[in-house]
């Protein structure tokens, strides 16, 4: 079962629903849930009555309640990012729309409730260490954050460590840093595949880009591993170091240029799905060799 | 009289102002008598602004004339300077119109006929005036009729507004109140004329002295003079102004010659004086930008023979100087056109081009996402800071708006404008400043604009790819292309007007092109048609150097087309720069992808380092483009080379073999390669180009006379594109055009200097053998036989896809399709083997074959009998060269009765290595002697050396012997003089042809209606030669043709393959004819044959 899958049946309801079917009545927060909760259904505002549902076999085990709690945490924190991203676009959009009028004041005040419910960063800017900024965790049963919904305890299956590989250094990739959060693959995937930018420039640490010299030796059909190199701009790839294994992840435009074309660059296999654009099923395994990025293990990606 | 003139009359400020105003009676023009104390109230309330004099005497109608007349008149009149300071601006004002951009009318007014019209307000007005005209002694001039010359008076309007009217006796009575102020005449804009002096630059003064002096003479010596006192006295005032103007000095007055005050008449003199305006002298201007690189090269929209001239507020405090003082242009100062550009375009439009600086920035900055994103580009050298959107690198786009491109180039724009980021605790802005070179300035010009960095006006966040081509000065070049993404929505190139824009869409991929014929240095970036700031691309270094010409030998081969240069330094393979450049930091995949589709690859593959390019395959892409059955597509919108690899071959747009059928497609393909060898001409400096062609004499007449008119057109065609000089290297005898076989040969006698006196080269190329003998240097016999690479391999793999997965490694065959049906109708199939033998064969040889063919696997046995086929099919090309040795043996022109040694090269000659049990071609080897022995046995000669010289340089043969000299190979080159031997026998129509006959076909035959080989002994002959030859020289890796099938079933077979090969002529034109030897033909149907049943027995 994919991590997709085991995160909607694990989730029931969730106040984003609810919202989308009162907006009237939903909080702000559960208004910028919405979108997100379309993919990602969450559960009731009331995790705890849900927890045996995800923790059956864990009930009891109170210390790795806390650790589920910080997942948790973390989830939302993501949830809140992501609206707050969507909504950051749509103020960009409307100033871009009313820039001829003056509705400043009301812009400014629109983002400034907007900034007082989510004190994230707009983007791009990332958080001085690079990594995004953990919001305060939510325990099960806990009290929640005032002027905010419940947060759902939505758990990835594959959750893991994170851990960044900061100052994107043009010869090589420094190593991690003891700054560790969780996350998971997974949730890159659907980044990727959801358009969701904002989350892969905060979690991938450098821009790769295919050699010159595996460029040619693809070309001649010669190559056995295809090496990549860190770029400081014009990458197609980034790279994402999760629990200390190397991924290997398309942007944007090089999964959408896979519609057209599937190139044999020893990074990614294709398979045909019924899909309405590609999407990445699996990122590449990558392996360092002094300052290059080695392909391990091929990615996938389902094609239409 | 019209109503309007009625009114303007009544308008007339005949009378001094009063403080506070007095009104008139109610029916203007009527006196009204009042007492003694009425007028005193009156008479006290008269405003004199300047003086404080008592006023003793009432006024009459013309007090405001008589004034001015005592003024001039009476030096003690009290308030004399005021009056003449009022009189000094109204006469300025009648001196420069015409200089500051501006139109003087002048309307008759005669009293006399006023009185009667039947008005309440004009006649009795006018009888009014008329009843008490002013004292005609005074007058200047006497009238025309010796009536009291103020009966007539004019009265002068400027821009409808009236600014006075003529005087008898001071020649000109300045209105009371001006209702505006003129535009540029300072002097008058408290609503009266007053002193000039301080508004006027030098040249104005200057002009305005001189009109003063031509009308103070031209009234002193008038003929109609009345009063010399007056005259004098207005003469003595003339000079105070002079005095005042330029101290005195004085130059030749220069009058208009266009410009004239309407209905002035030359009667009364003083009154016609006015009507002339001072021309004024034509100034330097101090506002003029000095055109520098653009009136060297200029572009469309460079007003080349029109100043541009700089209007810009802000010059008096920049330059420190008065705004009098600057000079536009000509007389204008940027006094005179009141600060206003319309003024000035409205006055000189015709002459110059009026510019301001909202005219060259843009009113935002708009901003890329990323740090130095744009590539090829100066603008990052000349930003101080990191601009910053939300903490965030940024690059900017040029906020110039696109009418800079006429006037400055992006070199001088580089030297020119600096960016500055400023940080101030609330915000950050962007200074952006731009010197400009004005004329008759020291230093230049600086004109600047701050924008602040908003996040709305950052455009994109994944950059579009722009790249350009080709990165040549367009010193050496005249054609330049930008290519770019297209998006309606997103940031993208927009063009100019001199820009012929083309456009390429496949399903959601819209691609634009530009061509232009100046560089494009600076990029016009745009997003939903709005101007987003130019690109700024940092131009090529002109190669100063007068380079070598180049003479470039061109080998266009049906797989492969492959190129020599000698740039002076002798022959050698220059590996294709593409000389593509791209503009933005764009994602690397993305850029490839499209360039590769779409236009040129950013870089040649392979490169040298991995075996180069040259050669490139002969292939072309039309994605893109609908195409249109035998429609000559256009480059690059709807076709471009296309450079295949196994890892990215090409599906349906791709086109190949087009060398012998859709040759529609030669034509783009070869201007596309034409086009990027003389880009890297021009680069090198060289300024011509000599082309030498080669073809195969397999070609038909028709196919030999489309090929010459190709290139012929291309060279005329690329003179015109690229400003070099193209030219078809007149070598051969085919007109222009050299035979594949003897640039082949060529490579070997005069490159590798090799012995040419009795000697074979066979050149084994993807479709066509080109065999030439030689003896003593000279040519005796030249053929180009249809039976190549494809034949000799190709077509096996082709039947048999699995093998060739096999065969080779995987990631060469990752998109062979293991169906033999689809494999068959894969019209690329050739070209995608061709790739795949390219890059693979090597690794094949270096132990990969050795490996498979001992491996103990089922495919051990087919492998060996794939081997044996190759072998089979150079075994038939030796065997026909020692048939061909044999006739020319018998026809006395092969002397020496010895086997020819044979020199083998070609991109199918290397398959010769396969068939070597040490993967390499061995002298003295078993195959090296099977073709020995084949040779002698065909030819029926003595034994001797017969051996073969493989080539060193496969492919780069028939290139580089195109432009290669050394010994004299001599002979006749014309293979229309040197018919084909015929191998077999063979009936053509009513033409029958035996083995040792030459196929010469009469040109009066039309068609050919019957086409058979008449036997297949030809061809049983060589089965026994090859199988005698290998148990002869008692060979085992190579199996004879007994072990491959069953003889006896074959040949039946191989009959019926024979005639269908043969009825596939039947119908054709004798022109369009392929020429094919019989039996060359017999083997093609025996070849054709072993192939099927090995591939059925696999």
């Amino acid at each position: 079962m994919s991590p997709k899958t085991q995160l909607t049946n694990a989730a029931p309801s969730t106040t984003a629903d609810q919202a989308a079917a009162d907006p009237a009545a939903a909080t702000p927060a559960a208004r910028a849930a919405a979108p997100l909760g379309r993919n990602l259904p969450a559960p009731q505002p009331t995790a705890a009555a849900d927890i045996p549902a995800v923790l059956v076999p864990l009930s009891g085990a109170g210390v790795l309640l806390g650790g589920f709690a910080l997942l948790i945490g973390i989830t939302v924190y993501l949830q809140l990012r992501r609206s707050y991203v969507d909504l950051n676009r749509q103020i960009k959009e409307l100033k871009t729309k009313l820039a001829a009028l003056d509705l400043n004041q009301t812009l400014k005040s629109l983002a400034g409730s907007i900034s007082e419910q989510h004190p994230l960063p707009s983007w791009p800017s990332p958080t001085p260490s690079g990594l995004p900024t953990p919001q305060p965790t939510a325990m099960p049963g806990a009290p929640t954050q005032p002027g905010l919904d419940p947060i759902p305890p939505v758990i990835p299956k594959e959750t893991i460590q994170f851990s960044s590989i900061p100052a994107m250094d043009p010869i090589g990739v420094a190593p991690p840093t003891p700054a560790p959060i969780l996350l998971s693959k997974a949730m890159l995937i659907q980044a990727i595949n959801n358009g969701d930018r904002q989350l892969l420039r905060q979690h991938t640490t450098a821009q790769l880009n295919i050699t010159s010299e595996s460029e040619n030796a693809l070309a001649m059909g010669l190559s056995q591993g295809t090496q990549l190199e860190t770029v400081a701009g014009g990458g197609s790839y980034w790279l994402a170091v999760i629990n200390d294994q190397a991924w290997l992840f398309p942007t944007e435009l090089t999964l959408k240029g896979f519609l057209s074309v599937q190139p044999c660059k020893g990074l990614y296999t294709y398979e045909k799905q019924i899909l309405s654009k590609p999407e990445l099923i699996e990122p590449a395994l990558l392996l360092k060799e002094g300052d290059r990025w080695t392909v391990e293990t091929l990615g996938r990606v389902a094609i239409p | 009289m019209t109503s309007s003139q009625q009114q303007d009359i009544v308008q007339i400020p005949w009378f001094p102002k009063t403080d506070p105003p007095l009104a008139g009676g109610a029916r203007a023009g009527e006196w009204q008598p009042r007492d003694q104390q009425s007028l005193g109230i009156i008479a006290k309330s008269l405003v004199y602004e300047v003086s404080t004099t008592r006023v003793n005497a009432l006024p009459s109608p013309w007090s405001r004339a008589l004034q001015f007349e005592q003024a001039v008149l009476n030096s003690r009149y009290p308030t004399r300077d005021a009056l003449l300071e009022e009189l000094f601006g109204g006469m300025a004002c009648l001196g420069l119109w015409e200089m500051f951009g501006l139109r003087v009318e002048a309307q008759r007014v005669a009293l006399l006929e006023q009185i009667e019209v039947q008005d309440d307000a004009v006649g009795p007005f006018s009888r009014s005036l008329a009843s008490s005209l002013p004292d005609a002694s005074t007058a200047i001039s006497a009238h025309p009729e010796g009536r009291n010359p103020w009966e007539v008076i004019y009265v002068f309007s400027l821009e409808g507004s009236v600014i006075g009217f003529s005087s008898p006796s001071t020649l000109f009575c300045p209105a009371v109140h001006l209702a505006q102020p003129i535009r540029g005449m300072g002097w008058s804009a408290d609503g009266k004329f007053s002193s000039p002096l301080e508004f006027l630059s030098t040249p104005q003064r200057q002009a305005l002295a001189d009109w003063f002096s031509h009308v103070r003479n031209g009234m002193l010596n008038a003929r109609d003079l009345n009063s010399q006192t007056t005259a004098g006295q207005m003469a003595g005032v003339f000079d105070l102004w002079i005095n005042g103007l330029t101290g005195g000095r004085l130059g030749t007055p220069t009058l208009s010659t266009g410009g004239r005050v309407a209905n002035l008449p030359a009667n009364p003199v003083a009154v016609a004086l006015l009507a002339r305006p001072a021309k004024g002298g034509v100034s330097a201007s101090q506002a003029t930008l000095n055109l520098g690189d653009r009136r060297k090269v200029p572009l469309a929209e460079t007003p080349v023979d029109r100043p541009v001239v700089l209007v810009d507020a802000e010059m008096p405090n920049k330059l420190g100087v008065r705004a009098a003082d600057i000079c536009l242009y000509k007389s204008a100062t940027l006094e005179a056109i009141g600060f206003e550009p319309a003024q000035l375009e409205r006055q000189y439009g015709q002459e110059i081009e009026v510019i301001t600086p909202d005219d060259l920035f843009l009113d935002e900055l708009y901003l890329v996402a990323g740090e130095q994103a744009l590539m090829h580009s100066w603008l990052d050298s000349r930003l101080e800071g990191t601009p910053l959107v939300n903490g965030d690198p940024v690059t900017p786009l040029l906020p110039l708006k696109p009418r800079i491109r006429g006037l400055l180039s992006s070199r001088e724009l580089q030297e020119r404008i600096q960016l500055r980021v400023l940080q101030t605790s609330v915000s950050s802005q962007l200074e952006v400043r731009l010197s400009l070179p004005l004329q008759g300035q020291r230093e230049e010009y600086l004109i600047s604009r701050t924008y602040p960095l908003k996040e709305q006006n950052l455009v994109t966040e994944d950059l579009p790819v722009i790249s350009l081509w080709p990165y040549v000065s367009d010193q050496q070049w005249s054609l330049f292309y930008l290519f770019c993404e297209d998006s309606s929505n997103g940031l993208t190139v927009d063009g100019f007007a001199d820009y012929d824009r083309k456009l390429g869409r496949d399903g959601q991929q819209a691609v634009k092109y530009f061509a232009t014929r100046h560089f494009p240095d600076l990029v016009r970036m745009s997003e939903r048609g709005q101007d987003r700031g130019l690109l700024p691309v940092t131009p090529p270094p002109a190669n100063q150097e007068q380079g070598m010409n180049w003479r470039v030998g061109i080998d266009f081969g049906t797989s492969f087309t492959n190129f020599f240069v000698d740039d002076g330094g002798g022959p050698r393979r220059h590996q294709l720069e593409t000389r593509v450049i791209s503009l933005t930091l764009s994602q690397k995949d993305q850029r490839q992808r499209l360039l590769n589709q779409y236009f040129i690859p950013e870089d040649m593959i392979p490169a040298a380092d991995y075996g180069g390019n040259p050669p490139t395959a002969t292939a072309i892409s039309l994605r893109g483009w609908q195409e249109v059955l035998g429609q000559v597509p256009d480059l690059f919108h709807e076709a471009r080379l296309r450079v295949p690899s196994p890892g990215e071959f090409g599906g349906s747009e791709l086109r190949t073999g087009f060398k012998w059928e859709q040759i529609q497609y030669q034509q783009p393909f070869l201007k596309e390669l034409a086009l990027l060898i003389s880009a890297n001409a021009a680069a090198s400096g060289a300024r011509e180009i000599s082309w030498s062609v080669s073809y195969p004499s397999a070609f038909s007449a028709n196919e030999v006379a489309r090929y010459r008119r190709v290139w012929i057109e291309l060279c005329e065609e690329l003179t015109q594109l690229t400003g070099l000089i193209h030219l078809l290297h007149q070598q051969g005898v085919e007109g222009d055009l050299q035979t594949e076989a003897v640039a082949f040969a060529s490579y070997f006698g005069n490159f590798q200097n090799r012995q040419m006196v009795h000697t074979s080269c066979m050149d084994v190329g993807g479709g066509t053998t080109d065999i030439s003998i030689w003896q003593e240097n000279s040519l005796i016999h030249q053929v180009s036989i249809p039976y190549a690479g494809r034949d000799i391999c190709s077509k096996l793999l082709q039947r048999k896809p699995s093998f060739l997965k096999w065969l080779f490694q995987p990631s060469l065959t990752a998109d062979i399709n293991d169906d033999e049906a689809r494999a068959r109708q894969d019209r690329n199939f050739n070209s995608r083997l061709d790739n795949i033998m390219r890059y693979g064969s090597s690794e094949l040889l270096a132990g990969r074959l050795d490996m498979l063919v001992n491996q103990n696997s089922p495919l051990q046995l087919p492998l060996q009998q794939f081997l044996s086929l190759i072998a089979i099919n150079f075994g038939g090309l030796y065997h026909y060269l020692g048939q061909v040795h044999a006739v020319l043996r018998q026809e006395g022109r092969l002397t020496r009765q010895q086997p020819t040694p044979v020199y083998l090269g070609g991109n199918g000659g290397r398959l010769i290595n396969w068939v070597d049990a040490a993967s390499t071609f061995q002298r003295g080897g078993d195959p090296d002697r099977l073709m020995e022995r084949l040779q002698i046995k065909a030819a029926g000669c003595d034994s001797g050396n017969g051996g073969t010289s493989l080539s060193d340089a496969y492919k780069d043969e028939a290139a580089c012997g195109l432009i290669s000299n050394g010994i004299n190979l001599s002979g006749d080159f014309d293979p229309r003089d040197d018919v084909m031997v015929c191998g077999a026998n063979l009936q053509i129509n009513t033409l029958s042809f035996e083995a040792k006959d030459r196929v010469e076909i009469p040109h009066q035959l039309r068609k050919i209606e019957r086409y058979e080989l008449k036997d297949l002994d030809a061809i049983k002959t060589f089965v026994e030669h090859y199988d005698a030859s290998i148990a002869e020289l008692r060979i085992r890796t190579l199996l004879p043709i007994r072990q491959l099938c069953d003889l006896d079933q074959l040949w039946g077979e191989v009959e019926t393959e024979a005639r269908s090969l043969c009825l596939a002529k039947v119908g054709q034109e004798a022109s369009d004819l392929e020429p094919e030897p019989g039996f060359i033909l017999g083997l093609r149907a025996l070849t054709n044959c072993l192939g099927r049943v090995w591939a059925e027995r696999f």
